[in-house]
């Protein structure tokens, strides 16, 4: 088991507790809880929900407070039922808010998102602004996980920091949200029994109390077990296996049976593949991946699903359309070219 | 590779059944029939792995597909994902010849340090997709056969109009994030002639950048059809390097695969031409 | 304050010019976006015999630099010293003009006609042609197409003798040899055309659009068929015809889908300002046009032209639109695009006026039944969101009579859109059907949607339920529906008691105080003790509106009417004594109910059940 050399990288590359604590109190913890900053948070977030984005320095204040909230937050985040569980969303705001008249608003729904926020679609800003915002609004009614994409060198290959340098001008924005990203929990646990996750299990993690050990404060390593809970894909084949692109796990249907059983868990849900109806079961049901960006990429036809967990753990996937979106062509054709 | 395995032409027997029967335009006796749809569902996805037997692209548009036929001799020549993923390398070279992405060896080195005992590599095979494909023939299409014949460029620069044009996706993956692999056809008709363009396109992030073009080009007033097949491959660094140095976004050059394609060497380049048997008759309708 | 500048007031100047040459292209914008308060203080001299020079010097910078400068410049004329000073800021605006950089350019014509609007004749004729000729007869088309968009404000302030001087460089223009710059000039003919009197038009602007219209280049083409309602604008019916009708024909069939798809999107216009109402110019010319377009081989074609249906039935015949017109729709119904069938059912029922009753249930009607079951949703969804318009030509009778089967399988439509768009109808229907047919045919449907399991059907089965008690009434709304709403209230998923807990608040304001405190407040504090907290603030919330509703309509003098907008006589003594002691009464169920339920979730253990209830405690006072 190698979770101690990861944690002494993460020590040196990240704040240790100490500098933590040191760092400024750029926002009082208590200052969340007065009248003023939840009408500004209010006000932030029926701005964010017509899609118009907050100005530099109130994103800086809004990351602040977030760092306060999700630092407090578990490696293994406890959640209560009911909530409804969804996957990637990708920057398609539009769609976002369309996952929200499906499964009605927030905080009258609990929600729980397993990462992806940002990278692909257009509005990555939007869109991840809102859910913090929410969050911070609504904490024990809204759950951010971290995804592959909450990550400061993936952004900057598939869009998040473009976004940033276009909307505002300068890099600061994707770094606020980019230092905020390493203190987003990895894992949530549904009353003990749902254990919910971007990627899947990792070969350096037998129990949840392995997770727990984490030092997750830090950006997302190329290798080890935070980096396998981001990455790894469940697999037809059994047992652990090396991905054919040379880096990455698969896992197999005896991996999950074996972890759900140790851990006393009855699924394992999670998010980071392209599913055409939206969810899909696999591994006997052992295993179920979510997918919210309907049309993803605005291109691939694919459904998009939410996962609703009655109070009962009673669970009902729905499943959606992207919304239509007004202003566009009702006829897409491609402008002919020259091609040679 | 190409040489290694069957000849593409004699990929005669395709494993795939178009879905479209109406032509999408008819001009001088030949067809063009498109297909363009959403990705496969889970149960489609399900019965083409069964059949392909290595996991497929992420974005997998198997109902998608082009079709060039020539009415009165049922000649014709198709291009659809399925067919194009057969003729992927389904089991890695042995000796390692496989792409790796840019951080697998410190990823492997760490990871031996963890001892964690998992050393196998799934289901080895081609993660990128290359494929030599160059098309589906069907049973009366004729033989193409190498030629010192040149699709003629100048008359395809002219601006014609165009009667028909279509840009289809049959695959596309994200590789897991480094980087894309991605499988395309675009098709224009001008009143005399037509030109099919089927480009795989591969990038890996800090490794490799390749292209393999199929051309298809049709005089109309020609009994003939040329066929252009060209390899281009180059690192990630040197088409980086050709980058303009004055540009703020990298990504926007090395995304747009017409700018590649013009950065790559050629490795490899060969025509061929097929003759259209003349007294055919259109016997069979589709 | 143009007279001495002390030295230390050069420091601007010199900083701005440091910052001017900076490595950083953001500093450099930064300078040029303070141009006016440099300007400002050198006062208007300096900046004309000094910034000006210097900023012409300048030129030589990266396109963003460029275009925040040409900007700049057009509200410059103020801090060069007024009008009679414009024309030193043209020599740098001219430069500009000619950039490879559209962005700039743009910004420079932008500059360049604010200037023009602030100059004399005098001036106009002085500095403004010189530079109007020197673009229009460049070598570099970035030029030529810049000036296209100067001719229109210029024309207007110079004499005859300039504006036949500027009528032919602007031709010029239309016969240049870059596509680029015909497609340009063919745009700003259309503003150029108003300002030009009728006889030369005739004389002159004619001959452009016709070269202009036979174009080789479909792009060039398609922008004339503004210029020619523009020109129609000027001539007028009888001259249009004379000079223009031909070609517009020859537009109609041209063999560019653009250009077609041009004179699709315009047809109406094109019907109303050509024809004029002549019947034998539409019957002869337009009809058929519309008929060949309406069976056009591109959908683009046909999803535009399909929208215009309505619009120029209007205007023609009726025999034209039941022989000619008619069949066409027919077969667009039909339409193997889902597009072309997307835009016919926005617009079909437009015809429903236009046809009269007995020919709509004879023609449109079968129509309409076909496209409600159309397999693309978007289809379904805009004949319903237009069936209103029917309703007043045939009367709800016919149209619920023949509607009502397919109204009732697209209640229950998989997309929801379309069931949301059916819901949002019930009223309407209800308004008309009456009670007892509604209650047999309608009203279960209608409690089904609370139990959607799409959050936004629920909440408009909500609104709907409230909007039906307006209809029906607050007894009806008592015995049918409110036992509904409570049973649902028992639902095993909150999502579900939620929606039940908005129903009862979305009921309270078009009920009875009574209603409010025998069923509905009960219903609620039944919810205070729920085991989910989420369903426990929304009873919170929900207390805010009840309360505040129970002291409105107890000061209202609204006890027990069903007749709640019956004009009520000025009030009696008596009146106002039980008005007083119903607004005893309600005060004291907010005090002796409402409150300890309120102080309890005060003291809950989630902090956001805590916050809502403080929330409408404060509220209460």
């Amino acid at each position: 088991m190698d979770t101690d050399v990861t944690m002494t990288d993460a020590a040196q590359s990240t704040l240790s507790p100490v500098s933590h604590a040191m760092s400024p109190p750029s926002f009082e913890k208590s200052a969340i809880n007065d009248t003023q900053s939840y009408n500004e948070l209010d006000r932030w977030i029926e701005m964010l929900m017509d899609c118009k984005q907050l100005s530099e320095l109130d994103v800086k204040r809004l990351c602040d407070m977030a760092r306060e909230i999700l630092v407090e937050e578990s490696n293994v985040q406890p959640v209560k039922c009911p909530v409804t569980v969804c996957g990637d969303i990708h920057g398609q705001f539009h769609d976002l808010m369309e996952l929200f008249k499906i499964g009605g608003p927030n905080p009258d729904t609990n929600y729980l998102f397993m990462g992806d926020y940002v990278d692909r679609g257009y509005y990555s800003v939007e869109t991840v602004t809102l859910l913090v915002a929410m969050k911070i609004r609504h904490p024990s009614r809204l759950t951010i996980l971290r995804g592959n994409h909450e990550s400061r060198q993936i952004t900057q290959v598939y869009g998040f920091y473009d976004e940033c340098l276009r909307k505002y001008g300068n890099p600061n924005v994707w770094k606020y949200f980019t230092d905020l990203f390493d203190y987003l929990p990895l894992t949530a646990l549904i009353e003990n029994q749902i254990f919910c996750l971007h990627g899947g299990l990792s070969p350096s993690i037998d129990s949840l109390d392995n997770i727990r050990a984490l030092d997750r404060i830090q950006e997302v390593p190329h290798e080890g077990p935070m980096c396998d809970l981001l990455w790894s894909d469940p697999d037809d084949r059994c047992g652990w296996g090396i991905s054919p692109r040379g880096a990455g796990y698969t896992f197999g249907q005896d991996i999950s049976e074996a972890f759900n059983h140790k851990n006393g868990l009855s699924l394992v849900a999670r998010a980071h593949q392209l599913v055409m109806e939206g969810y899909n079961w696999s591994q006997d049901q052992q295993v179920v991946t979510i997918f919210s960006a309907p049309n993803y990429c605005y291109r691939c036809g694919n459904q998009a699903a939410i996962m609703e967990i009655d109070e009962n753990l009673k669970y009902t996937f729905l499943q959606f359309d992207p919304c239509p979106r007004a202003g566009e062509p009702s006829v897409s054709r491609r402008t002919p070219d020259y091609f040679l | 590779m190409a040489a290694t395995q069957q000849s593409p032409d004699q990929a005669r027997l395709s494993i795939y059944a178009p879905t479209v029967t109406t032509p999408s335009i008819t001009r001088a006796g030949w067809s063009i029939y498109c297909a363009k749809t959403a990705i496969l569902k889970s149960d489609e996805i399900d019965q083409t792995t069964e059949r392909i037997k290595i996991p497929l692209p992420e974005m997998i548009f198997g109902n998608n597909h082009v079709i060039v036929r020539h009415d009165a001799s049922g000649w014709e020549i198709g291009f659809n994902a399925v067919d194009a993923l057969d003729r992927v390398d389904k089991h890695g070279n042995p000796d390692g010849g496989l792409v790796k992405v840019s951080y697998s060896e410190a990823w492997l080195k760490d990871k031996a340090k963890s001892e964690d005992g998992v050393h196998e590599v799934v289901k080895p095979f081609d993660w990128t997709y290359t494929t030599d494909y160059r098309g589906t023939c069907g049973p009366k299409t004729t033989v193409f056969e190498k030629t010192d014949d040149r699709i003629p460029l100048h008359k395809l620069r002219r601006p014609d109009p165009i009667l028909f044009f279509e840009d289809i996706v049959l695959f596309e993956d994200e590789l897991g994030d480094n980087g894309i692999s991605m499988l395309s056809v675009k098709i224009r008709v001008m009143p005399d002639r037509l030109l099919l363009l089927c480009r795989f396109f591969l990038r890996v992030d800090d490794v490799v950048f390749r292209i393999r073009d199929s051309r298809v080009f049709i005089e109309f007033g020609d009994n003939e059809v040329l066929r252009e097949y060209v390899v281009k491959q180059d690192t990630y660094a040197n088409v980086k390097r050709k980058v303009p140095f004055t540009t703020r976004d990298f990504g926007l050059f090395l995304r747009d695969q017409n700018w590649v394609a013009e950065q790559l060497p050629t490795i490899e380049a060969v025509t061929e031409k097929a003759k259209l048997l003349p007294g055919h008759a259109s016997s069979d309708v589709r | 304050m143009e007279s001495s500048v002390p030295s230390d007031e050069l420091y601007p100047i010199a900083v701005l010019i440091d910052e001017l040459k900076h490595d950083d292209v953001s500093l450099r914008l930064a300078a040029i976006e303070r141009l006016s308060t440099i300007a400002l203080a050198l006062g208007p001299e300096r900046t004309r015999s000094e910034l000006i020079p210097f900023l012409e010097e300048s030129l030589d910078d990266e396109d963003e630099v460029l275009t925040v400068l040409a900007e700049q410049l057009g509200n410059f004329v103020l801090y060069v010293g007024g009008n009679q000073y414009a024309h030193v800021l043209l020599p740098p605006l001219e430069s500009f003009a000619g950039v490879e950089e559209p962005l700039v350019r743009d910004k420079a014509v932008e500059s360049l006609n604010k200037i023009a609007d602030e100059m004399t004749e005098v001036q106009v004729e002085e500095y403004y042609l010189p530079l109007v000729k020197n673009l229009t007869t460049a070598d570099w088309f970035t030029s030529k197409v810049s000036v296209t968009g100067l001719y229109s404000s210029v024309y207007q302030k110079v004499g005859a003798e300039s504006r036949a001087g500027l009528r032919q460089l602007f031709g010029q223009l239309v016969y240049d040899d870059a596509p680029m710059v015909r497609r340009a000039a063919a745009t700003h003919l259309t503003g150029l055309v108003s300002h030009i009197d009728k006889d030369t038009v005739v004389t002159d602007v004619v001959p452009f659009f016709l070269y202009l219209a036979q174009d080789d280049q479909d792009s060039v083409r398609l922008l004339t068929v503004d210029v020619l309602i523009a020109t129609a604008g000027v001539l007028g019916p009888d001259l249009v015809r004379e000079h223009l009708l031909e070609q517009l024909k020859k537009l109609f069939a041209d063999k560019s889908w653009r250009v077609r798809y041009m004179v699709a999107d315009r047809f109406e216009q094109l019907a109303v300002t050509v024809a004029a109402g002549d019947e034998v110019v539409l019957k002869t010319h337009f009809v058929p046009a519309m008929v060949r377009l309406l069976k056009d081989s591109e959908a683009e074609v046909r999803t535009v032209i399909a929208k215009q249906v309505p619009g120029f039935c209007q205007l023609v015949d009726r025999e034209s639109v039941l022989d000619e017109i008619l069949p066409c729709i027919e077969d667009l119904v039909n339409d193997p695009s889902q597009h072309v069938r997307a835009a016919l059912a926005t617009k079909i029922s437009g015809l429903a006026p236009i046809l009269g009753k007995d020919l709509t249930i004879k023609y449109l009607l079968p129509m309409f039944l076909q496209m409600l079951k159309d397999e693309f949703p978007e289809v379904r969804l805009n004949i319903i969101c237009k069936l209103e318009q029917v309703n007043n030509v045939i009367g709800i009778d016919l149209l619920s009579q023949s509607l009502l089967p397919a109204i009732t399988q697209l209640a229950q439509d998989k997309q929801w859109r379309v069931r949301l768009a059916i819901i949002e109808y019930i009223p309407l229907l209800a308004s008309q059907l009456g009670m007892e047919f509604f209650d047999t045919q309608l009203r279960d449907l209608c409690m089904t949607w609370l139990h959607d399991n799409v959050y936004s059907i629920r909440d408009a089965a909500t609104e709907n339920l409230k909007n039906l008690t307006k209809v029906f009434g607050v007894a009806w709304s008592k015995a049918t529906i409110i036992p509904k709403v409570i049973e649902a209230g028992a639902n095993p998923n909150y999502l579900y008691r939620m929606t039940a807990c908005v129903a009862a608040t979305t009921l309270a304001p078009v009920v009875t105080i009574d209603v409010i405190k025998d069923d509905l407040l009960p219903f609620l504090n039944n919810l205070v003790g729920d085991p989910i907290p989420n369903i426990r603030f929304s009873v919170a919330r929900s207390y805010q509106t009840v309360q505040k509703l129970l002291l409105e309509k107890a000061a209202e003098s609204e006890y027990d009417s069903d007749a709640m907008d019956a004009s009520t006589p000025a009030p009696t003594e008596e009146d106002t004594k039980a008005k007083e002691e119903r607004v005893a009464e309600v005060k004291e169920i907010i005090r002796n109910v409402i409150v300890p339920n309120l102080e309890k979730l005060k003291e809950d253990e989630d902090v956001d059940v805590r916050f809502f209830a403080n929330k409408t405690l404060q509220a209460i006072g």
